[in-house]
């Protein structure tokens, strides 16, 4: 854990992709991005115990260095390990093929060359209800909440109404989300910055 | 901007704070905290309407303010986040713009059969497109509008809610606003009642206002009558099981929710409903009232 809460915030947001709603997790990662940390400090574990999900240990740290209300995380269920996702990961929509990928363009297009930026990265995530999500991973050096904000409000406005963006430093210990995802997904282009995806 | 008004509870305030947010804050945000006051999780609802304002840094009257550091306390959150947002006595902010084409209303009348007999006080319903963005995260436009009017007696958190659900399960996406007769609207939702136009709740849409067995709204908006529902708020349970209503399919986009189309100049009497107006349910047997509500039904059943 860092002595930062929006560090440690963007943290457990990541960590918590794919196990919290994506409505509940772009939003709370849209008020970090805009300096609305104490709302989510509150709302974050108000949401974990509505929703029981469990966090480790570490994450518990990370809930505790966010500034959140000690009284509501003690109540947090503790898991040993975090689970395996709940979904599988393709590299294509099924009509990608057929008629591009428009926003992705969009994001390449805006994202090539930018400072501070490695590689950006699109997978599919297919849920068991039949559900098809786009997943957008970045590789940067810095802000990190920042840029998953600026990414989600792009994607929503161009229709995604719950984007899910995970914005990764090079040294992030991937989850099991974010090594199946990356393992498929497929370039859209590079920033700036060399950096190799973890 | 006028009051909106009126109710006395907590969730009633907290919907009448809601319709205030509307246009400023994203219609996400406004469906999900409608839909957490539906379910009686109001902390959670006021908490989602703060975290937006703070986090879009939308502005709010100081009377804005302190009702959400009102209802932050009463629903046992943290009123020193009202704190975080930012109050202004005016600021300036580009009106929204409405449209009803390309047909707002398509499917939608389809869309609430479903759910329409379990609907208190609901006395119309509009569909208009709004073509600009809401919030400081709106998502695309155009955006569609419903716009419902209840009675005195009817429940502005559960209808939007229930009236939300169905068009989602039928694939139409859409913010639900709930006003009550008689209460001032907001400039938002006079400028969206100015272009949207009425559903016909049997089922079908109407493409043009409705020129007979209508009444006139308060906004100038035409309003088709649509069937009583206070028996089904009766015993809601004995009706749908004497004749289920089919629940509405979802399709993969609005495109392919294709309802019948009407004429241009249709209207409640081209479905054979000319002499059909709101009817004293004290006056009505309970045998007619179910034939009534048969009746509707078929008709709603031909027509999909």
């Amino acid at each position: 854990m860092r002595d930062n809460a929006e560090l440690n915030a963007h943290e457990l947001l990541l960590r918590l992709a794919g196990r919290l709603s994506d409505t509940q997790l772009w939003r709370f990662r849209d008020w970090l991005a805009s300096g609305a940390l104490p709302v989510l400090g509150r709302a974050l574990p108000r949401a974990l115990l509505h929703d029981r999900i469990g966090l480790t240990a570490d994450e518990h740290s990370l809930l505790r260095g966010i500034g959140a209300d000690p009284a509501l995380t003690s109540s947090v269920l503790g898991i040993g390990a975090v689970p395996e996702p709940a979904f599988t990961f393709v590299a294509e929509a099924a009509d990608q093929a057929a008629s591009g990928d428009p926003i992705g363009v969009v994001l390449g297009a805006t994202l090539r060359g930018r400072e501070g930026l490695g590689e950006v990265r699109c997978a599919w995530r297919h849920a068991a209800d039949g559900r098809v999500h786009r997943v957008v991973l970045v590789t940067a050096v810095a802000d990190h909440h920042r840029l998953t904000g600026e990414l989600q409000r792009m994607l929503r406005a161009l229709g995604e109404h719950e984007p899910c963006v995970e914005v990764l430093a090079p040294d992030f210990d991937l989850s099991p989300y974010h090594r199946a995802a990356l393992d498929v997904s497929e370039l859209l282009c590079f920033g700036a910055a060399d950096l190799a995806t973890a | 901007m006028s009051d909106v008004a009126t109710g006395d509870g907590l969730p009633d305030r907290l919907h009448d704070i809601l319709l205030r947010m509307a246009g400023r804050v994203d219609d996400d945000a406004l469906t999900s905290a409608r839909e957490l006051v539906a379910i009686a999780e109001s902390d959670r609802a006021v908490e989602l309407l703060v975290g937006c304002l703070i986090a879009g840094g939308v502005p709010v009257t100081p009377a804005e303010n302190g009702q959400l550091r009102s209802l932050l306390d009463q629903s046992r959150s943290d009123p020193s986040l009202a704190d975080r947002l930012k109050v202004r006595d005016t600021w300036y902010a580009p009106p929204h713009r409405f449209s009803y084409e390309p047909d707002a209303g398509e499917g939608i009348g389809a869309a609430l059969a479903p759910v329409v007999d379990f609907l208190i006080g609901v006395q119309s319903v509009h569909a208009v497109w709004r073509v600009t963005p809401a919030g400081a995260t709106p998502g695309a436009v155009p955006q569609r509008v419903v716009l419902v009017e209840i009675g005195p007696d009817g429940f502005a958190p559960a209808t939007a809610y229930r009236i939300g659900q169905a068009l989602e399960t039928a694939g139409i996406r859409a913010v639900v606003e709930v006003l009550k007769t008689g209460a001032d609207r907001s400039d938002y939702h006079r400028l969206a009642a100015s272009d949207a136009k009425p559903i016909n709740l049997s089922g079908q849409h109407a493409a043009a206002p409705a020129t007979s067995g209508g009444r006139r709204s308060k906004n100038g908006g035409s309003v088709v009558p649509i069937k009583p529902v206070a028996h089904a708020q009766a015993k809601p349970e004995a009706a749908a099981k004497a004749a289920p209503v089919e629940p509405v399919q979802p399709v993969a986009t609005e495109k392919a929710a294709q309802p019948p189309v009407l004429e241009p100049s249709a209207d409640p009497s081209a479905l054979g409903l000319v002499d059909y107006k709101p009817i004293a349910e004290d006056k009505l047997s309970d045998v007619e009232r179910d034939l009534l509500r048969q009746l509707h039904e078929e008709l709603a059943q031909r027509e999909q």
